[in-house]
């Protein structure tokens, strides 16, 4: 187990590289005035000059990306352009903010979805399941920055039971945590349906049942856990996609997280911003994979075998 | 009706998730109300970028040093430049000017300010690569005593004065920065300076805070509440709805949508104020048809302007015709005016060849220019002028316009208080391209008469350069000026003590309940 | 060879059989319907040039009334017109993009599947890296190299899709490429290409149908996000996304300019994820009762 961990997180390593490769030429392929968005419209060109020489934003693709590679083999993700501080910090500092977010966010969806998706599979092709999932799927269905804003106008404008923005206290973080879940609730939903139909159908849970066994029991007892597995898989993939859904979501709610942070970095062509970000984004993904990995061998023993 | 049974469906969905999911949240208690009036919270659109004075040049981290820092300068409300840190100054020639600071003025961490601070501060400003190109004209600073200094300049310049008072020339203490950055830290950590306020707190991303500085040394201009918090707010209706919730006192960059929401609603005042920025449509000259003054002034005369401010800014300011914003210093009313007449317009396309009517395409970078561009594109088609709109992000933006990629551009413009840091950039061959002159106009005459204005010691002199200045563009109409927002602040109407700057750079300090 | 076409035929058949079982499929399939109807017909619902590009200031932000059954939008143009012709647009960025992540996507998963070891490996870890960025991301910056306009959206829409079809498709042909047909066609000589072309992708069409689906909501959905910053399509055009986050502006005072374009979205995706979840019941023989 412990050898498999370690590979995993070795793998890391050319995960990291080739994302940094990848989005370092893309970025400078972008046509784009960095010293001049930081600097603004009114700035004289000598300052915008001087900014980009400053920031040796005027050395070959090549030069800067060994420049910036060597950093990063120092685990140096260098200065922002644009604020010139350290793109860690300025991404730490923002960081537990979003993972709060995505964190409630998750937990919101999985705690609807499954539910949803259980009562969905027992009761196929009925009225119920039909209602159930359309309400799952208007999740995924509904763009959210819209529902957002919708959001805000209900229960921050009309009913003033939270505020629209800002991230202190559990107030603050209701709407957004809605905004963010909905949009993955329709996928776990879905999940735990189609793979609650599949083991149900299986044999044992009718020798289960035909044995007299109350049927909430097997519901819960014997097929929910087998049932599980997919279900956690994406739960893991949908971490990923829910870090990137919170770039929206903080937006319309201000929320001071990395999201709003790589947007406003994108929009300014700050290079090491972003490539900082999704450094860190990425390598976060990657871990929620492996975690999700190991829970893997706690629900089924039978793949934890495959690990020595 | 249709909002309710909105409210009530997502009530319906709230309470849904409140059983299940986010109620087990509910341990710590919100507390985004300020207990006291004394702290004032004001919304903005983004957070700061740098707390230090020489890595920025942006209005809402100025917010910050301007109240922390003192400048030797600083402009009143009336556009009249005052001692703030200097007590007097004076020309002793075309470059020799002689300051003497005010005496006793203490430092946040309570050292006095001398000589040396100055030198330092605007000799190492030199190096900044964001607001170095301020003192570009000074060449040195010499100490006379703890109060006296001269400030020499490499060239004659009339715009040492207004760079003083901008916020990239604060001054710092000589000893504690040195300290800072021997210790390996940055000017930003701990900012220290003589301002009415003392830094804080700053939370990245989400607000800034400063404190009242209890010793500040102008009587006068005491801080009148004990604190300013900045709350940056992205989303414009979000901004709006935080001020009608009391969470905020007041809001700057009003959303021009909102404005009237805000008049009628009896608990909040909307201050209004002329401000210096403007929006225009321009076209690079260096591009046929572009390079037919027909062409353009026939542009001019078709664009009916009422309705882009009606469609982009909903009718909150007004139609503008100049090439600076009225407020400004260095505007003057002695232009070619050029009315809608779609007639008058199709005649100039025909003497100019082009009745037939072509293709171009403009360049925008953000949503308000693209709704102006929308309407114009509809006034042109009228005309056969077909015009393709390509909306892109600033900084690709910048870049594209910059080297000439551009047939035509939205632009739009914020003057400061120095008339050539406007008329530089935009209308000199120099600065054509990536400098600010997306038109590429260029034009001996109009160089020769702006570097006259910039030296020249004489202010009628200068007057009269600027307004042929103006007269000689309009009438080759290099633009065609679309409008001039109105400058909106809003605010509890029990918050007293706002004075709006034209140039965007309010002050603070004077709030209270 | 003739009766192997016929099985196929009834294979279709109980198929749709299946989804016409489905209540909830065909609702989405009819929803589907007739907004495809409605692009082909946009001309003689509404006329392009005076309904939906020309403007009229003095009726702008309107209600909803018998004139303009949606109301009119900021520049006094009729939504309702503008979102019939959008789901051209709609439709058009939806089908393009997942082709070219179709057919990118498809082919590498199915090179990588059906080769394995070497091969296989180069290109999974390309795929996972693209996975590790952020869809939007790789959007923005692909659009902003490329520039603003249709073919670039579809484009980076259609590449940020790629690597999800990599994956599906991988995995479907390594559940196939073992079996007796294709081991037979292998035996008569069929080369790799035909045999990955002609036997193993037709058999394993099944999860590739109904990703496709899938994707086609979410590439509506990413081309409104890109709107959302600016990115998307071209004014004067319409397009849902595109009008949802011009008309956020207006939200408070006409709350119709994001509501119809916004309900267009969600009635669109909803529909495609119905048909898209029922294609995918119907088609798992595992699910027959």
């Amino acid at each position: 187990m412990h050898k498999y961990v370690i590979k995993r997180l070795l793998m890391l390593i050319p995960v990291v590289i080739g994302v940094s490769f990848l989005v370092f030429f893309i970025m400078s392929l972008s046509p784009g005035d960095t010293a001049r968005t930081i600097l603004g419209e009114n700035a004289p060109m000598e300052a915008v000059e001087a900014l980009n020489e400053e920031l040796g934003l005027n050395d070959p693709v090549l030069i800067r990306y060994a420049r910036y590679m060597v950093g990063l083999l120092h685990g140096d993700l260098g200065d922002s352009y644009k604020s010139g501080r350290p793109v860690f910090n300025e991404v730490m500092s923002r960081f537990p903010d979003t993972l709060k977010l995505a964190f409630w966010g998750m937990l919101f969806a999985i705690v609807l979805s499954i539910p949803i998706g259980i009562i969905s599979a027992t009761k196929q092709y009925s009225l119920t399941d039909s209602i159930s999932m359309v309400f799952a799927l208007l999740g995924v269905a509904t763009p959210n920055f819209w529902l957002g804003l919708m959001l805000i106008i209900a229960f921050s404008l009309h009913l003033r039971w939270f505020p629209s923005g800002g991230s202190e206290g559990w107030k603050a973080l209701v709407l957004p945590v809605i905004t963010l879940g909905t949009g993955c609730m329709a996928n776990i939903t879905r999940t735990t349906r189609s793979s609650m139909l599949e083991v149900i159908r299986q044999d044992y849970i009718r020798t289960a049942k035909a044995k007299g066994v109350n049927s909430k029991t097997v519901i819960y007892r014997h097929a929910l856990k087998n049932a599980l597995i997919p279900v956690v898989t994406i739960i893991g993939l949908q971490f990923g996609s829910l870090l990137g859904g919170a770039v929206l979501t903080e937006a319309v709610f201000s929320w001071p997280g990395v999201g709003t942070y790589l947007i406003n970095s994108i929009k300014a062509k700050d290079t090491p911003a972003v490539l900082g970000c999704v450094i860190i984004f990425s390598i976060c993904f990657s871990i929620v994979n492996l975690c999700v990995d190991i829970l893997y061998a706690y629900i089924d023993p039978r793949i934890k075998s495959k690990y020595k | 009706m249709k909002k309710n049974l909105l409210c009530v469906f997502l009530a319906g969905i709230m309470s849904a998730s409140l059983l299940t999911g986010c109620g087990s949240s509910s341990n710590t208690t919100g507390g985004s109300t300020t207990d006291s009036k004394s702290a004032i919270t004001i919304g903005v659109k983004s957070d700061l970028t740098s707390l230090n004075p020489h890595n920025h040049n942006d209005t809402i981290s100025a917010y910050a040093t301007r109240h922390i820092y003192s400048n030797l300068i600083r402009l009143t409300e009336d556009n009249e430049f005052v001692g703030d840190l200097a007590d007097t100054w004076e020309y002793t020639d075309d470059t020799t000017v002689a300051f003497t600071l005010k005496e006793g003025v203490k430092f946040q961490n309570g050292s006095v300010l001398t000589s040396e601070d100055v030198k330092y501060s605007l000799e190492s400003q030199k190096e900044s690569a964001k607001v170095g190109h301020l003192v570009s004209m000074i060449d040195s600073v010499e100490v006379v005593d703890d109060t006296h200094f001269i400030i020499h300049l490499n060239t004659p310049s009339n715009a040492l004065i207004s760079s003083l008072s901008h916020s990239g020339c604060a001054i710092l203490n000589k000893a504690y920065v040195e300290e800072q950055l021997a210790a390996g830290k940055k000017i930003e950590d701990a900012p220290i300076g003589t301002g009415p306020y003392k830094f804080a707190e700053w939370v990245p991303g989400a607000s800034f805070t400063l404190e009242k500085n209890e010793d500040y040394f102008d009587a006068d201009r005491k801080a009148q509440n004990d604190k300013l918090i900045f709350k940056a707010i992205p989303e414009e209706s979000a901004r709006t709805i935080a001020l009608e919730n009391g969470e905020l006192d007041m809001l700057i960059d009003v959303s021009t949508n909102d404005a009237g929401k805000i008049r009628d609603n009896s608990s909040l005042a909307l201050d209004e104020y002329a401000s210096t920025r403007i929006e225009y449509f321009t076209m690079n000259e260096e591009k046929a048809p572009f390079d037919d003054v027909r062409v353009r002034q026939a542009i001019n005369h078709a664009i009916k302007k009422d309705d882009i401010v009606v469609a982009t800014i909903n009718n909150e300011g007004s139609a503008f015709d100049n090439y600076i914003g009225e407020a400004a210093i260095g505007y003057y009313d002695t232009i070619t005016k050029y009315d809608y007449n779609p007639e008058k317009a199709k005649e100039l396309l025909a003497e100019a060849g082009v009745d037939n009517g072509f293709t171009f395409t403009c360049f925008v970078s953000n949503d308000e220019r693209a709704r102006s561009a929308t309407i114009v594109q509809a006034n042109l088609a009228e005309l056969g002028i077909t015009m393709n709109i390509e909306q892109m992000e600033a900084s690709t933006f910048y870049e594209r316009t910059g080297n000439g990629e551009h047939d035509a551009c939205m632009a739009g413009w914020v003057a400061n208080a120095e008339p050539d840091n406007t008329y530089r950039p935009l209308f000199t061959s120099a600065n054509a391209g990536a400098g600010g002159n997306r038109s590429f106009y260029k034009n001996p005459e109009v160089d020769a008469l702006v570097d006259d204005a910039a030296t020249n010691r004489d202010k009628d002199a200068v007057a009269k350069d600027y307004q042929t200045v103006l007269e000689t563009i309009s009438a080759d109409a290099i633009w065609t000026p679309l409008y001039s927002p109105r400058g909106m602040v809003a605010r509890n109407k029990d918050l007293q003590g706002f004075t709006p700057s034209p140039i965007m750079m309010h002050n603070f300090y004077n709030l209270h309940y | 060879m003739k009766n192997e076409r016929n099985k196929k035929r009834s294979m279709a058949a109980e198929i749709w059989q299946r989804l016409c079982r489905n209540k909830m499929a065909m609702l989405g399939l009819a929803i589907l319907v007739l907004l495809i109807l409605a692009a082909i017909f946009a001309d003689v619902i509404a006329d392009y040039d005076t309904k939906v590009v020309a403007q009229n200031i003095s009726e702008r932000l309107k209600g909803p009334s018998a004139a303009h059954w949606f109301g009119t939008d900021e520049f006094g143009r009729d939504i309702f017109a503008r979102i019939v012709h959008g789901s051209r647009v709609s439709l058009v960025v939806g089908l393009v993009s997942v082709s070219v992540s179709m057919i990118v996507g498809g082919s590498l998963g199915a090179f990588a599947g059906f080769y394995g070891g070497r091969v296989d490996n180069v290109i999974m870890r390309v795929m996972d890296v693209f996975l590790a960025v952020p869809s939007i991301l790789l959007a923005i910056t692909i659009v902003a190299a490329l520039g603003t306009n249709l073919i670039n959206v579809m484009l980076a829409i259609g590449i940020s899709g790629t690597p999800s079809f990599a994956r599906i498709v991988r995995a479907a042909v390594m559940g196939v490429k073992d079996q007796e047909f294709v081991e037979s066609s292998r035996a008569i000589g069929a080369s790799s290409i035909t045999i990955i072309f002609r036997e193993i992708l037709p058999n394993c069409m099944a999860p590739i149908i109904v990703q496709a689906t899938l994707s086609v909501a979410s590439a509506i959905l990413s081309t409104a996000s890109l709107s959302f910053i600016g990115l998307g399509v071209q004014p004067p055009a319409p397009e849902w996304g595109a009008m949802l986050s011009s008309g956020r502006n207006y939200l408070r005072d006409a709350l119709h300019l994001t509501l119809f374009p916004g309900l267009a979205i969600v009635v669109t995706i909803l529909a495609l994820n119905l048909l898209g979840d029922g294609l995918r019941d119907a088609l798992d023989p595992r699910l027959k009762q």
